[in-house]
């Protein structure tokens, strides 16, 4: 039996290979359909990667980065070790904390919202005005938000001075400036974000609301009961992938609105980077930034789905 | 249908790969044919100026000209200017790098001397140059600016002419004193009561109270030139210091302090970060002082909007650490630098021979009789218009010049109407007037060190940070002081000041000037 049970076991294997083979070739045609995408990960994200070691190096254009020397972890204990390190992490994961609390629930909800709107023509309108922000780009909403929280010209500050309310400079102070941050995080990307949930909301089976509707539920319960769990995979899958951007918040969504009052709140991961490796010149240090970083990405998405799958619903592996 | 289906999607498949091909295997030019033509690359600024009818920045009649008098086959490669020492940085990581590279940044030239990526031209200029070698000879002032660490030359370059030396500049509404009953400042105590009266005793005349003291596009120099204490460094008592680490830089704090609390200036600067609410409201007349540069082009907008208007130069004010001019550029104007590409420096040295010689003045006036005709001995414009197309973007490829204005030439130079002859008399006032005060700048250049670019870059923001919290905040400028040096110290400023002044004593010879 000893003996025996390898070679079936190679033959299985042969014959699970073949039949791969075999499957690849019958669907040849949709593998070459594949294939520019293959070829654009690999060129575009795998090649690229080459690069990361100088991270490990001490990089000279003169030496290219072959022949930079190898300094070991130099450029991590210098990350680790600085104060500024600790201060701009810590201003990454609260600002990245805060988008996601406010970004994250906003589009589910704005859709269940545009779900229950039966006026067609409203419903469109609406629609095509939440999607309008997305396209603008940050340096033109940034000089928006800027100009609407003026003190003296700003919309904002008039409609509070009919209050009696004194002008205040929200993009000076550390508080106000994050509520602006992701408030303008909210008003540009919630209504794009809705398109997933919509397309999830319309594939629900309008027999369970009909159903529902029998038993007596009312609009909240259809909500909290059939709805929401039927959306929850696509939900989790958002989720999952939100996480793996946390430490990635827009560059230029904080480059726009930050100013020399905010600093210490508003220099983040990506700013930093900016700042100090192509400004300054030290690739090997932010490339040492930007792997931390990646790793951390890494663990937020592994965890992230680990948890999703805890909870019952399927992740994104 | 199946099989038409097929052939759609294996179609599709193949055009796609095509098109990725394609994609990436551009960019790879063909090798050259024939060496026997010389050839030289030359990076260029690429300032986006150049007409679609006149070509691009490496095919365009004053390339075609130079290749036309040198008989060099000339390839100039552009850099965008906003971005050009990190274009030329990738260039040089590649292994491309122009055969010449040009860039004003003194620093990235001494970057890229340390990176070993420059050839020295001392036995080229003494061997093989002619004109280049007798201008120099003739201005050894320009040294210190190009003889690196090691003794040796490294860069080429030449004498800024005065408007390009002179570079911030104050302007005032002669009006507005006029209408205040005040005379102009002398001193920085007068500037901020003069500021206060325009602030206060509503000069523009409509009743309200809406103006502002002082508009402004580069107010931490210009306040801190007053005192002496710029981003520089400065030699106290035989020691270099670093100008925000001095005494004086709590002085320059407080007056800029003085104009936010007084609200002399806008409470909104912080964001207005493209500075359009500045110059607006120079530009409307609800500011009556500008701190920007000697050759404003705001006066213009401004007399369009009320041309009553009498904008005039200010003079630097007095502090109590005396008068000390608006800041200036150093003497030597770009730098031209021969790259570890360059296989024969001959052809190089020919080319930059040529080009102070012969080849700046057309490319700066154009054709005679075409774009100039002299006046007076000053070459005059003929067609304002046809320069603006033809002529304006030739501005970066006279890498050398010998070039020298005179402030009487600037009315001269200029086309006839009114507006501009005012314009013109206005500007030459404010170059001569910055002129006459010398700028304190103690050394020609910095020292190119990693440890001093690292701190640099870890400071600055906490730099900006202090002085907006001291100047829009609770903090005095000594306790603002005592952070930054606190900061510094902590950042590892005293390894560094150690170094640089080990650096000052080491080459005191080559920096005197």
């Amino acid at each position: 039996m000893n003996t025996t049970k390898p070679i079936s076991n190679r033959l299985v294997l042969g014959r699970e290979n073949r039949s791969i083979w075999k499957r690849m070739f019958k669907d040849r045609y949709m593998y070459m359909l594949m294939l520019p995408i293959l070829v654009y990960f690999f060129i575009f994200k795998y090649i690229p990667m080459y690069g990361a070691i100088i991270a490990f190096k001490d990089f000279k254009f003169v030496d290219g980065i072959n022949g930079s020397e190898w300094v070991g972890l130099e450029h991590f204990i210098r990350l680790f070790t600085s104060q500024d390190f600790y201060k701009i992490f810590r201003n990454t994961l609260f600002l990245s904390l805060c988008d996601i609390l406010a970004t994250f629930p906003a589009p589910i909800i704005l859709a269940i919202l545009l779900n229950e709107v039966h006026n067609r023509v409203f419903k469109r309108t609406v629609q095509s005005l939440l999607y309008i922000p997305y396209f603008i780009s940050w340096v033109v909403l940034g000089g928006i938000v800027i100009n609407m929280l003026s003190p003296t010209s700003g919309v904002v500050n008039q409609i509070l001075g009919l209050f009696g309310v004194e002008p205040i400079y929200f993009m000076k102070s550390n508080a106000w400036w994050v509520v602006a941050y992701v408030g303008s995080s909210v008003w540009q990307s919630a209504g794009w974000g809705t398109i997933v949930y919509l397309a999830a909301i319309t594939s629900i089976d309008m027999e369970q609301y009909e159903a529902a509707i029998i038993d007596g539920a009312n609009k909240w319960q259809q909500i909290w009961n059939i709805t929401l769990p039927s959306i929850s995979g696509t939900i989790a899958i958002m989720l999952i992938l939100k996480m793996g951007h946390a430490l990635d918040l827009g560059f230029e969504h904080v480059y726009m609105m930050q100013n020399d009052a905010v600093l210490g709140i508003s220099e983040i991961i990506s700013t930093y980077e900016y700042r100090v490796g192509l400004e300054g010149m030290q690739y090997s240090y932010t490339t040492a930034l930007g792997l931390f970083k990646g790793i951390v990405g890494l663990i937020l998405v592994t965890g992230t789905n680990w948890v999703v799958k805890k909870m019952g619903n399927s992740g994104l592996w | 249908m199946n099989k038409w289906k097929r052939g759609v999607a294996f179609g599709m498949a193949a055009l796609m790969l095509c098109a990725t091909a394609m994609l990436s295997g551009c960019g790879k030019d063909e090798a050259a044919n024939g060496e026997t033509t010389k050839k030289l690359t030359i990076s260029v600024y690429d300032r986006g100026m150049v007409p679609t009818s006149e070509g691009t920045y490496s095919d365009n009649r004053w390339t075609r000209w130079i290749k036309e008098q040198t008989g060099i086959d000339v390839e100039w490669v552009p850099v965008p200017r906003n971005d050009a020492t990190k274009k030329l940085s990738l260039l040089v990581a590649s292994g491309e790098a122009p055969n010449i590279i040009t860039e004003y940044d003194q620093n990235f030239i001494r970057t890229l001397y340390s990176q070993g990526i420059l050839q020295p031209i001392d036995d080229l200029v003494a061997n093989s140059s002619t004109s280049y070698k007798a201008y120099l000879e003739a201005h050894p002032e320009l040294l210190p600016y190009v003889t690196f660490d090691d003794g040796k030359m490294y860069a080429f370059t030449n004498v800024r002419s005065q408007d390009s030396v002179a570079n911030h500049s104050t302007w005032i509404r002669q009006d507005w004193l006029d209408k205040v009953g005040m005379d102009m400042p002398q001193t920085t105590d007068e500037l901020i009561e003069v500021a206060k009266a325009f602030r206060d005793k509503d000069p523009d005349g409509n009743g309200q109270n809406d103006t502002y003291g002082i508009s402004f596009m580069n107010w931490e120099a210009i306040t801190a030139a007053m005192f002496q204490a710029n981003t520089l460094w400065y030699e106290e008592d035989g020691q270099l210091v670093y100008g925000p680490l001095t005494d004086r830089f709590a002085d320059a704090l407080a007056f800029a302090k003085t104009l936010y609390t007084e609200k002399l200036i806008d409470p909104e600067f912080i964001t207005d970060k493209d500075y359009s609410r500045q110059k607006q409201f120079w530009v409307t007349g609800k500011a009556g002082i500008l701190f920007n540069t000697w050759q404003e082009t705001l006066c213009g907008d401004l007399l369009k909007n009320d041309p009553n208007a009498k904008p005039v130069p200010l003079a630097p004010v007095e502090s109590q650490y005396g008068r000390n001019g608006y800041w200036q550029e150093t003497e030597a104007e770009r730098y031209s630098v021969l790259t570890n590409t360059l296989e024969d420096p001959e052809v190089a040295m020919e080319f930059l021979d040529w080009m102070i010689e012969d080849g700046w003045f057309t490319l700066q006036f154009g054709l005679e009789g075409e774009h100039y005709q002299m006046e007076d001995g000053v070459p005059q414009v003929i067609d304002a218009e046809k320069n603006d197309v033809e002529l304006k973007y030739s501005v970066d490829y006279h890498i050398l010049r010998q070039w020298d204005l005179q402030p009487e030439w600037i009315p001269k130079m200029a086309a006839k109407d009114e507006t501009s002859q005012h314009l013109a008399e206005l500007k030459a006032q404010s170059l001569e007037s910055t002129l006459l005060y010398p700028f304190r700048r103690d050394l020609p250049y910095e020292p190119a060190m990693e440890e001093l670019t690292k701190l640099k870059s870890d400071f600055a923001p906490i730099e900006k940070q202090v002085r907006i919290d001291v100047i829009t905040g609770d903090k005095t400028p000594e306790q603002g002081l005592e952070e930054y040096r606190a900061e510094w110290k902590r950042l590892g400023g005293d390894e560094v000041d150690k170094l640089v002044n080990e650096w000052y004593q080491a080459n005191k010879a080559n920096l005197t000037k």
